[in-house]
């Protein structure tokens, strides 16, 4: 099984084990968007072993035991070991679709910030060939940005969870799998945005107020609300680098906001 | 004193910032702290860097050698550095 991600960035060959038709049914269903028929082709391409177990624990508890070379997850669902030198890994999981996208997630992870990217906890509207994410954890209101903005004239990356990274000297996004309360929007273009602005998510209030966020808050609030689960060195200066990087781009605010507020042209370009 | 294996850092517009890669914490270091970091990164000693600190912003030394060790010592109990 072939999956384009970010064409730009990397796609996945999956090498699929003894897995029953009906799971790869309910896996072609939910990542329909990407995947591909023939064999990717070019950099960046993570060649996995997969395997599917039907009962028990497929943890070999190996999680911890990391270096530059390797990224190792191990829980109760999902066993996962990449090396990220030469993009080769095995993966067993539960044969349900929750075990194979946290899979997808820590791969997708990993394969992001090897290249300057990073997956971020954050919701992302287009607009004018241009995005805008709204970043914050759980419950901080990304899909109620998304759900109010619905009405407008928006194109939706997702509600949860999208990959960023820098191209060219610009940072950029494109359509994610990966999607919270919201029913995934159907894209298959495969077309990268421009991040014009990055609104951190910081509460509630009875006004709508946008402020500007300084260094630390910046590189704090990328770093609390990126996907990231590598004890990893390497990858964590990777980190850090773009999460600086993209600081001094000035992108990034803070933004107050009530729970009707409905993103505006006028407000995203302010 | 070396940075513990596993620690990353990054400088970002003059000011380090350092992650324990084990339990994700992040930590931005002031000025001074961020001088100091780049020294002991850079395999300078105690003493050294307490020097250099006395002679860049015109310390005495026995502040400069207080100083250094205090930071470090928080360093330590953040597991950050190790002798």
């Amino acid at each position: 099984m072939y999956f384009s991600c970010i064409p730009e960035i990397f796609s996945i060959k999956l090498k699929a084990d003894k897995i029953k038709r009906r799971f790869l049914d309910e896996i072609r269903e939910k990542y329909a968007d990407f995947i591909i028929e023939k064999p990717p082709t070019g950099a960046g391409i993570a060649h996995i072993k997969f395997e599917v177990s039907r009962g028990g624990s497929v943890a070999t508890g190996k999680s911890g035991k990391h270096g530059n070379k390797h990224f190792v997850f191990s829980r109760r669902d999902v066993d996962f070991l990449f090396d990220i030198s030469k993009l080769t890994g095995v993966c067993r999981i539960s044969e349900n679709i929750y075990s194979f996208d946290s899979f997808m997630r820590l791969l997708w992870s990993v394969m992001l910030v090897r290249t300057q990217g990073m997956l971020l906890h954050s919701a992302a509207l287009t607009m004018g060939g241009y995005a805008y994410l709204f970043v914050g954890p759980s419950g901080a209101g990304k899909s109620t940005v998304v759900k109010n903005s619905l009405a407008g004239n928006f194109g939706v990356i997702s509600d949860e969870l999208v990959p960023v990274f820098i191209r060219d000297k610009k940072l950029l996004t494109s359509r994610s799998p990966f999607w919270g309360e919201l029913e995934p929007v159907k894209n298959t273009s495969g077309a990268c945005f421009e991040v014009k602005k990055i609104f951190f998510l910081s509460g509630h209030s009875e006004a709508l107020s946008v402020r500007r966020v300084f260094q630390d808050d910046a590189v704090g609030s990328l770093l609390k609300n990126l996907f990231w689960v590598f004890e990893c060195p390497a990858l964590s200066e990777n980190i850090l680098g773009l999460a600086g990087w993209i600081y001094e781009k000035a992108l990034c605010k803070k933004i107050f906001f009530r729970k009707d507020f409905i993103p505006t042209e006028e407000f995203l370009n302010l | 004193m070396r940075i513990i294996k596993g620690v990353a850092h990054r400088k970002i517009d003059g000011r380090v910032y350092v992650v324990d890669s084990k339990n994700s914490s992040l930590h931005s270091l002031n000025e001074t702290g961020s001088y100091i970091w780049e020294r002991l990164a850079a395999g300078s000693d105690e003493k050294k860097i307490a020097a250099s600190i006395a002679s860049r912003y015109d310390i005495p030394e026995a502040d400069a050698v207080k100083d250094v060790s205090d930071f470090i010592k928080k360093l330590k109990a953040k597991n950050l550095v190790e002798p």
